[in-house]
């Protein structure tokens, strides 16, 4: 997996790359710890995220909570197979996928 | 303790003396070799000189034409006694054993004159050998000066014997006869023996002082201290378990003392580190049996009595989890809410291990709880996660859960799936197939979240199959996952088979595909079989 941020002011796009699983979700949730001070919008490039286990998603949430204090946070150009991943297992209810 | 290996190790005592002893032999050799070649080199030089001068002298004098006569005719005059009396007082003045003059021929030569005797004109001797070979050097040679080398340096039995020699020559100058001087050193062999003999004798007798000096030396600075090590060692060794530490208290103020200090050291050190060691296992242990209890714990918390409901003839049930560690996340549940009404439940907690154990442990019995309360699916998931999310931790704690509750008589349920895996149903004349829809999201997430719940019905013969994502996710040594497609192939190889069975194929087939690969994940299943009402499930696992 890579991670590739690229701020603008207060906004932050997040480009994930290759596979968001048990093994690399930890890797995330230490980036989002440090860097998200005071962003207000949180955007996730999933264009080249080819999976996503339930610890991305776990991850993903973790940084949707912070967001929901101080802004917003979208998950945009996932692919079919991971958008579909986010319905059915209810995710897309408390994370904006578009 | 056997002493059998000790003996067959050489003591460091015994090595020193022994090496002492043969360094010495190794000097006394080389002492005695270089006393006889001195002995025998000093023979022949002291003689050299004499030799020289006497044959030189004797040739000069001799008149080598009368010589010839005298060889030819075999008869004496006065010129002849007049070179013997010569010769005899040449022979006593240079104390020599021999002197004689010949004439050499091919295999003997003939004497003419003999210092020791007047009748030796015309005896015949044998002239053979290094003998020969160096004499008719001489006498080959034109001139006369004679090297050092080619003197005959013969052994005689026991006495070495120096001959020198000077040739005769004619008015015209050709050689006609030999002079030849003799040395013998007398009993040389025996003399050098007994030199040699007594220069080992002093050497030993003056070695056999410093030789005790050196060892005494040796033992008290390095054997003694050795020793003391060496006990000090064994029963550091004997005895790792004890607080006191052990000291060999050596104070020679070298290596040894520094080696010393350096056991010391690693002694205390040892100690310590054994002490830690026992502490760390014992808890290591503690924390193992703990962890075995726990594990029975939370087995005891999942039905495990198959048949489970054995007077029930309308369904057949069997569920199973394998945690990868000895506590898990996962757990299923399946309980009657009231005569007709069976719920049944799968879910997995985030992460593994103990974290996922304890949080599990709450969600099962809230969830059974609310069930057993008489709430439906949807209500059921309600209440747990506002109730879980109350207390929970950050990052935040989740459960995906699938949860239904049948009507046995009917076959008709509610069911509701919070995040988790898709279900596997097969109807009675059908395959087994995903069934596909949109999930609500985990449980322990977000507060106050709505949960969607679904109708479904069952028909007789139908089966059910639902698990946990360690099925789905489980991988191979190249990182392939397992899948939902491998799945279905399994469920559908055999897809009569009673829940007990079922649960078999795939574990089998789960095995299969990951081979060598480390159970990664909590693998939980749980297969149904619906025979309606009027079922008879004889064939129940």
């Amino acid at each position: 997996m890579t991670i590739t941020k690229t701020q603008e002011g207060a906004k932050l796009t997040v480009a994930i790359e290759g596979e968001l699983n048990t093994n690399t979700a930890p890797e995330l949730e230490k980036e989002f710890e440090t860097c998200l001070d005071g962003i207000t919008s949180l955007v996730i490039d999933a264009q080249k995220l080819d999976y996503i286990s339930s610890a991305g998603l776990r991850a993903l949430f973790g940084a949707a909570e912070v967001m929901q204090e101080n802004g917003e946070m979208c998950v945009i150009n996932a692919n079919e197979d991971v958008k579909n991943i986010f319905e059915v297992t209810g995710f897309v209810d408390i994370i904006d996928v578009k | 303790m056997s002493n059998a290996p000790k003996k067959k190790r050489k003591k460091l005592t015994t090595k020193a003396i022994l090496g002492l002893i043969f360094v010495l032999a190794f000097i006394v050799v080389f002492v005695c070799i270089g006393i006889t070649w001195r002995y025998v080199d000093d023979f022949d030089d002291s003689h050299y000189g004499t030799a020289f001068t006497l044959t030189h002298t004797a040739s000069e004098y001799i008149d080598g034409d009368k010589l010839v006569a005298y060889y030819e005719n075999g008869e004496t005059d006065e010129y002849y006694r007049h070179v013997q009396g010569f010769l005899k007082l040449l022979q006593s003045e240079g104390k020599l054993d021999r002197l004689y003059v010949f004439v050499p021929s091919e295999n003997d030569f003939v004497t003419v004159w003999d210092a020791d005797s007047e009748s030796a004109l015309g005896v015949r001797q044998p002239f053979v050998g290094e003998f020969k070979e160096c004499a008719m050097r001489f006498y080959s040679a034109q001139s006369d000066n004679a090297e050092r080398d080619g003197y005959f340096n013969g052994r005689n039995a026991n006495k070495l014997v120096v001959t020198s020699f000077a040739p005769i020559q004619d008015k015209n100058g050709k050689p006609v006869a030999l002079v030849a001087a003799e040395f013998e050193g007398q009993d040389i062999i025996l003399k050098i023996v007994e030199f040699n003999l007594a220069t080992l004798g002093i050497v030993l007798v003056s070695s056999i002082i410093p030789i005790i000096l050196f060892y005494r030396k040796t033992k008290k600075g390095v054997l003694l201290p050795i020793k003391r090590l060496n006990s000090a060692a064994k029963q550091m060794v004997g005895d790792l378990e004890s607080e006191k530490s052990v000291s060999p208290d050596i104070h020679t103020g070298d290596e040894i003392e520094e080696l010393s200090d350096s056991f010391e050291q690693m002694n205390v050190e040892l100690r310590d580190y054994i002490k830690r060691l026992r502490l760390a296992t014992a808890e290591k242990e503690r924390i193992g049996a703990e962890l075995n209890m726990a594990k029975d714990i939370q087995e005891a918390q999942l039905p495990s009595d198959f048949p489970a409901f054995p007077d029930r003839k309308e369904f057949d049930i069997y569920a199973s989890m394998n945690p990868a560690k000895e506590v898990g996340g996962d757990f299923y549940d399946f309980f009657f809410v009231d005569d007709d009404h069976l719920a049944m439940v799968i879910a997995d907690v985030s992460g593994k291990g103990i974290p996922a154990s304890l949080f599990m442990m709450i969600a099962k019995i809230l969830l059974k709880n609310r069930l057993k309360a008489g709430d439906s699916p949807c209500a059921a998931l309600e209440r747990v996660n506002n109730q879980l999310i109350e207390n929970n931790i950050k990052p935040k704690q989740f459960v995906t859960v699938w949860l239904a509750v049948l009507e046995v008589s009917s076959g008709k349920g509610k069911a509701a799936n919070a995040g988790h895996e898709h279900p596997v149903l097969k109807r009675a004349d059908g395959h087994y197939e995903l069934v596909e829809y949109r999930h609500a999201p985990p449980v322990s997430l977000v507060k106050r979240m709505k949960f969607r719940e679904h109708d479904f019905e069952l028909r007789p013969g139908d089966r059910l199959f639902v698990y946990t994502d360690g099925v789905a996710e489980a991988m191979n040594v190249e990182r392939e996952l397992f899948g939902t497609d491998r799945l279905l192939t399994i469920l559908n190889s055999d897809p009569n088979a009673v829940p007990r069975q079922v649960l078999e194929n795939v574990r089998n087939g789960i095995d299969a595909f990951v081979g060598e690969a480390e159970q990664f994940d909590d693998i939980t299943m749980l297969s149904f079989a619906y025979y309606g009402s009027d079922g008879d499930n004889t064939d129940r696992s």
